[in-house]
């Protein structure tokens, strides 16, 4: 062994030969939105005249399923939160101008999530509810809105179309069935107002 | 104090029957100047009144049974076969019924979100609670229905049930 040999082994142990655990480190934001693309994309699905926004007494589960599925598309982080109610005598509660009875009891309420950056860097999951609000909420505040202390906030990914609060999960009808659904909804909402004074 | 504004929508009135209907559609006519004629898969003719001011949003009811083949929910009088109102007859399972008080029961279907009520002093109402309780012990999920439903959704309230002939829980 030569002087540089020893030189070189030497300079060769000084590292590890283990390479980094991840090249890339991901970003907390992957997939996440600015406060801004969170207002837009939510003033984006309320100018839809397809999903049925003033049927509040039915559809939450569809139009969930048409958001999440957009935002999926575009690369968005979308989940899902859903609220259930305790029991029907301690139902969710919204007050709406929507309904001929002037609220809605709920036995449960679904609208998709996003995850939103705070300065921080760090991600805030806001959801997108055109039905009860006028813009990103908290699932916290969402939660608020409905008017149940009692009720149990589940947040999830977007998969489920349909879940009971044990968990259970129902399959995801096609894009024709969806747009019956819509469509069924926007009759039931016609009917449920005969006429302007 | 109250007020009203011009264009301030008015709800529809209650459903009021007297007679409740859940069947298929036979057969719907129109003609220029005539009341709309469907007929059920039970024989009972009934009639739409062409000048009601609704007429459009209750004719979508019959066109969507009659294409898609589901069941139209009708109330009316039977008698006369004078249509009252017209809904989407539901494939539904129940989740959770409840006493409420004041002579009701409330509802929770599996799908949608809504509370809904049965009135114990509708004709009928014992058998739809007996439906709606075996229904929801069977602990379905939405795409498993077992009950066809009549549904007043300006009341939220459970007018019919039927066991969903076919099912097969």
């Amino acid at each position: 062994m030569s002087f540089f040999d020893d030189l070189w082994n030497a300079v060769k142990n000084a590292f590890s030969t283990t390479p980094a655990v991840a090249p890339v480190v991901p970003c907390a934001c992957q997939g996440a939105l600015t406060p801004q693309q969170a207002q837009a994309w939510f003033d984006k699905f309320k100018a839809r005249t397809d999903i049925p926004w003033n049927y509040p007494n039915d559809c939450c589960y569809n139009r969930a399923h048409v958001m999440a599925q957009d935002l999926k598309k575009a690369g968005v982080d979308v989940g899902k939160a859903w609220n259930y109610a305790p029991d029907n005598a301690d139902a969710l509660r919204v007050n709406t101008p929507n309904d001929p009875k002037g609220y809605v009891e709920w036995g449960y309420h679904v609208a998709p999530t996003v995850p939103v950056m705070k300065p921080d860097g760090t991600t805030q999951p806001m959801v997108l509810d055109p039905s009860i609000a006028n813009g990103p909420v908290t699932p916290a505040q969402w939660k608020a809105m409905q008017g149940q202390p009692g009720s149990d906030l589940v947040l999830t990914n977007a998969d489920p179309y349909y879940r009971t609060e044990d968990g259970r999960v129902a399959p995801t009808p096609g894009d024709a069935e969806v747009e019956n659904i819509f469509e069924q909804h926007r009759e039931d909402r016609a009917a449920n107002w005969a006429s302007t004074r | 104090m109250s007020s009203t504004f011009a264009n301030e929508p008015v709800p529809a009135a209650p459903m009021r029957g007297p007679d409740f209907v859940l069947g298929a559609v036979r057969s719907w006519t129109e003609a220029p100047g005539q009341p709309g004629e469907f007929v059920l898969d039970d024989g009972s003719r009934w009639h739409l009144a062409s000048g009601r001011a609704d007429y459009n949003v209750q004719k979508a009811f019959i066109v969507r049974a009659v294409s898609r083949r589901t069941p139209l929910f009708v109330a009316g009088d039977r008698s006369r076969g004078v249509v009252d109102r017209l809904a989407t007859a539901r494939l539904l399972a129940a989740q959770r019924v409840q006493a409420a008080g004041a002579g009701r029961f409330s509802v929770l279907f599996a799908g949608p979100p809504s509370i809904y009520y049965l009135r114990m002093d509708r004709p009928a109402a014992g058998q739809s609670l007996q439906l709606l309780q075996q229904s929801a012990a069977r602990a379905l999920m939405p795409n498993q229905p077992d009950l066809l439903v009549g549904i007043d959704t300006v009341t939220s309230e459970v007018m019919l049930v039927e066991p969903l002939v076919g099912s097969n829980p």
